[in-house]
């Protein structure tokens, strides 16, 4: 017991704190969708999102002899919380069938860890009190 | 937990990466995405270790059935990896929802 109380750091999130997972969400979309993803996404509680430029590998090579294939790609980096991660995939999936050349592929990974409270709270969008408060 | 999908980013030197895709489609997988990177290394590991890493690296995020993942990264580490001229590092990471796939993408991809 005494263990217990000794370990427990002053602002460590306690056992009964509102602590949701975190996810990893990769979005792989056509380069000239970027911002447009960016900004869906930004309205699931998603704080932090990077992209980088990417190339797809193409699929056809006959559509890739013909010039059709549209290989230029970003990758969307973002933290999203796993209350909100099912809703962002299924709100990507919609906007990949029906935006015009918006087609691409979205998934999740579950993060093990993270380091620090603040750094939570910006992952998470926790604005209120209950962690390291 | 089961996960239906696997996540395989594959590490290589540039100019390697069309052999990464090459080994993923002989064994199934239907796509990928290359992402240019630089790569870092200690200089007294590169020493001890006697290997040079080249700093133009390209990442391959390729997106597997589960099953297919162990035979997969097999293939890149006997065709791509360390020992060979793509000195390349793979691994994976398991996907828990995914959008974007089409039916037979999902099944064979």
């Amino acid at each position: 017991m005494a263990l217990t109380k000794t370990t427990k750091k002053k602002n460590a999130p306690t056992a009964n704190s509102d602590i949701k997972k975190l996810k990893l969400l990769i979005t792989v979309v056509p380069r000239g969708k970027t911002e447009f993803f960016i900004d869906l996404l930004s309205g699931f509680e998603i704080n932090f999102q990077t992209s980088v430029t990417a190339q797809g590998t193409a699929q056809s090579e006959t559509l890739r002899l013909l010039g059709l294939d549209d290989s230029d790609k970003s990758v969307i980096f973002s933290i999203v919380r796993e209350d909100k991660s099912a809703e962002a995939l299924q709100t990507l999936g919609e906007k990949f069938e029906k935006v015009r050349g918006a087609k691409g592929i979205a998934f999740t990974t579950p993060l093990s860890s993270v380091i620090g409270v603040a750094v939570y709270r910006f992952f998470s969008n926790h604005k209120t009190g209950g962690i390291g408060q | 937990m089961k996960f239906e999908h696997e996540a395989i980013f594959c590490i290589v030197n540039s100019g390697y990466s069309e052999v990464v895709m090459d080994e993923a489609k002989k064994l199934g997988a239907r796509g990928g995405t290359v992402i240019n990177a630089r790569g870092t290394a200690s200089k007294d590991a590169e020493a001890f270790f006697g290997v040079t890493v080249q700093p133009e690296k390209e990442i391959v995020m390729i997106l597997v059935p589960a099953k297919k993942k162990d035979d997969i990264l097999t293939a890149l580490y006997e065709n791509v990896g360390l020992s060979s001229a793509g000195q390349g590092i793979a691994f994976s990471l398991p996907v828990d929802g995914v959008v974007g796939l089409t039916k037979e993408q999902s099944e064979n991809a």
